[in-house]
């Protein structure tokens, strides 16, 4: 039967107002004139597809190639007298490109173990950090930050000021980069803020109080079971160094969140940990909503939730991060934080998979 | 407005802010996402800016053009993905809006999520956007006859999933439908 009239307007009025209060983002101009400035240009993109036009293009190459041939030819040279001189020197590996600490995931099975110990010992008790009571404004660039996190290397738009009335925390106690603070994302009337500062977090750990949490360690060793004790120490290790490189001034990304319920904000991640694993965090009074930066060069984040249904049983949640943000619902009755997070490059291939 | 020069020309910006609501809203309902809706606004703009004298003598039929072949981009990329779980609330809710309006639009948008892809653009085009059987018929690529043909198995359909409204939301998909 064919609908009436009346039937097409009212499905017409219906369509419409089920989308009237869906608004375009304020700065879509500012976005629009920041992708123009960063695209490519056509004479680029041919360099980099190696497009070369005309029957001479081949040609043209000839003395670069040469060029390419004889350089290869004096390393190889090169490496061959130098690997006769230096036969006996040990190889050493290369140097890591990150210089924080590896990453422990909270789920690793030595964890426990090592959380037990008794950090506020009291060769652990080091003075507090030394709290400064407003932090420096810096016009500096923020250039190791800068250079994974497209969101800070847009123009700024008046909407990235952030409001005079907010009154939550400042995570950062140091120094802000003023000029470098983005609003990143809205959601329910909850702007999410990208602060990036330099910022030390705790007091680090003492050689006095490393010492005393490898010895409590070591008497705990028969509680822990035998083929974790090797891991559990180097767990350990790895958890003094972290302490001690947060303890130090870094570039570190601050997260803060503004809506109607109020203001908070986390504060930490280097540039090395936003490589490493991003950071995940959850919007203020919404335990269904997780949020998170990624680096550039993301493009999907699919986040992987263990179900009760047994070991092998996961959901998924896929979502696209704008600005280096992404936000996601949690599944039903799930924690707010993922088991595995997957980073996915634009053309589907897998980045990372974080545990 | 060449690719490395951020200069909007000047009735490109009176484009963008006369028309980027109704395609906004246009992708919304074509993604039923207000995530990739954005995401589809931006691009539709940034490749019109880019063609802007070619667009310029019809920039909207352009931009809805462009809209279209960039939503069926997103959906074939996203039917190789790995499965999604729907947002519940896929755009911005306003939490004071009454119960049962919030019912009735859910409703609709899940009959409208579950009208095959083709057929949604035919009922976002003629009935959203208000576009004549010519005009969606070049909008979508097709011939006259073919939207006419859409249009009606589309109503059929709406009215039916209307009819007997079921809950599609919770349930897993894959990528967009």
């Amino acid at each position: 039967m064919t609908p009436n009239d009346d039937q097409l307007h009212q499905l017409s009025a219906s369509l419409k107002k089920a989308v009237d209060d869906i608004e375009p983002p304020a700065d879509l101009l500012a976005r629009l004139r920041a992708q123009l400035a960063n695209a490519e240009t056509p004479a680029a993109r041919r360099n980099r597809l190696h497009i070369r036009r005309g029957p001479t293009a081949g040609l043209r190459a000839l003395p670069a190639l040469f060029g390419v041939v004889i350089t290869v030819a004096i390393a190889g040279v090169a490496l061959t007298a130098l690997s006769h001189h230096h036969r006996a020197t040990p190889t050493t590996p290369p140097a890591s490109t990150s210089s924080a600490p590896p990453y422990i995931a909270p789920t690793d099975p030595a964890m426990k173990y090592v959380t037990k110990l008794h950090w506020s010992a009291a060769a652990c008790n080091a003075r507090p950090p030394r709290r400064v009571s407003r932090p420096m404004i810096s016009h500096a660039v923020p250039s190791k930050l800068l250079a994974i996190l497209s969101v800070l290397r847009r123009p700024a738009t008046p909407a990235d000021k952030l409001p005079a009335s907010y009154t939550g925390p400042m995570p950062i106690e140091r120094v802000i980069y003023t000029n470098y603070i983005r609003r990143a994302r809205i959601y329910k009337r909850t702007s999410y803020y990208l602060i990036p500062g330099i910022v030390t977090r705790g007091s680090g750990v003492s050689a006095r109080c490393a010492a005393a949490l490898q010895a409590e360690l070591g008497r705990r060793l028969p509680e822990i079971p035998q083929h974790l004790r090797t891991h559990a120490r180097q767990v350990l290790a790895d958890l003094i160094a972290e302490a001690r490189y947060d303890s130090q001034p870094h570039q570190a990304l601050c997260v803060a969140e503004f809506g109607p319920g109020g203001g908070s904000g986390t504060c930490g991640a280097t540039a090395a940990k936003i490589l490493q694993r991003g950071v995940l965090g959850g919007l203020v009074g919404d335990p269904n909503i997780v949020t998170g930066v990624v680096p550039d060069g993301v493009a999907t984040v699919v986040l992987r939730y263990r179900t009760k249904r047994g070991p092998d049983s996961v959901t998924l949640t896929t979502t696209h991060p704008v600005e280096n943000v992404f936000i996601a619902h949690v599944p039903r009755n799930r924690s707010r934080f993922p088991s595995t997070i997957v980073w996915l490059s634009a053309q589907g291939t897998v980045i990372k998979t974080i545990q | 407005m060449s690719p490395g020069n951020s200069e909007l020309e000047p009735d490109f910006e009176l484009f963008v802010g006369r028309c980027s609501r109704s395609l906004l809203r246009t992708a919304f309902l074509l993604t039923g996402d207000y995530g990739h809706a954005e995401d589809l606004l931006q691009l539709t703009l940034l490749r019109t800016a880019r063609r802007w004298p070619a667009a310029r003598a019809s920039p909207d039929a352009y931009a809805r053009r462009v809209l279209i072949n960039l939503s069926r981009d997103r959906r074939r990329d996203a039917g190789r993905r790995v499965r999604e779980s729907p947002l519940t609330d896929a755009y911005p809710e306003d939490a004071s809006g009454a119960v049962d309006v919030i019912v009735e639009r859910d409703a609709l948008l899940s009959a409208l999520r579950a009208l095959p892809a083709r057929q949604r653009e035919v009922v976002v085009l003629r009935f959203y956007a208000d576009l004549s059987v010519a005009e969606t018929a070049r909008a979508m690529g097709s011939s006259a006859g073919t939207v006419k043909s859409y249009t009606a198995r589309a109503l059929a359909r709406l009215k039916q999933l209307l009819a007997n409204p079921t809950p599609t939301l919770s349930q897993p998909r894959r990528g967009l439908t």
